[in-house]
């Protein structure tokens, strides 16, 4: 095999202008989604362990690194959902016979409804 | 390079990173809510534990479950193999390709055995 052509980059140009910050923001996102589902599953093997194991995770998970850890990745998660749904409309146009629909409005029918309601239904149905 | 002709399996790494993408935007954010805030500091552990294992109880919400993190890991793994080789990091496609959705796959096998356990 060929030694691979690795064209030359900077490994800072995301850093020039705000576009590409944002961008690498958004791809960031994923790192930190990512590191909260690797926890999640974790917790889940807690659950599987029993109510003891279970509640002394709880517990812990009330420690202040606990509650910054969520909150980072809570901020990274509200950013790939809002720029994912903003981008549904483009990447996915809805049309009407010739009409293409506004993307605000495709952006709320496929996005935003959406996720308000299946994120009540979840709530509801762990909490009920 | 690739050779014309030669399949390019892209397409099914963008499904899995496009379903995915769908799951996260939707599931996520109430799921850090619920894990990381509400359910810590709701009272009573105790009670905390009845009502998830309850929820958990049902297959359905197993199953929904499994493809909501198995579809999010891939979302990540597919966003993490394109972003890492424009930072400067050098390994070879194949070998990150490898890395990024192996480890997709080893987080969706612990999830799925950590179901089937409850």
């Amino acid at each position: 095999m060929r030694k691979p052509y690795w064209r030359e980059i900077s490994s800072t140009w995301y850093l020039s202008s705000w576009p590409y910050r944002w961008f690498m923001v958004r791809e960031m996102t994923s790192v930190f989604i990512g590191a909260y589902l690797v926890l999640l599953v974790m917790w889940l093997f807690r659950l599987a362990a029993g109510a003891q194991s279970f509640e002394q995770m709880l517990v812990a998970m009330r420690s202040p690194l606990s509650v910054v850890f969520h909150a980072i990745v809570l901020a990274a998660a509200l950013y790939h959902s809002i720029t994912w749904f903003n981008l549904t409309p483009k990447v996915m146009p809805v049309r009407i016979g010739e009409e293409r629909l506004p993307d605000p409005l495709v952006a709320i029918g496929m996005g935003y409804l959406p996720w308000v309601v299946l994120s009540a239904l979840v709530v509801w149905g762990v909490l009920r | 390079m690739k050779r014309s002709g030669t399949r390019s399996n892209e397409a099914f790494w963008w499904s899995l990173f496009s379903a995915g993408g769908v799951m996260s935007a939707l599931f996520v954010p109430v799921l850090i809510v619920l894990t990381g805030f509400v359910l810590p500091f709701a009272g009573d552990p105790a009670a905390s534990y009845h009502r998830v294992a309850h929820a958990l109880s049902f297959w359905v919400v197993r199953i929904v479950l499994l493809g909501i993190v198995t579809l999010s890991f891939f979302h990540c793994a597919h966003r993490i193999r394109h972003v890492l080789p424009t930072v400067g990091l050098r390994i070879t496609p194949g070998l990150l390709a490898v890395l990024c959705y192996g480890g997709a796959f080893a987080g969706s096998v612990a999830t799925f055995a950590a179901l089937v356990r409850l």
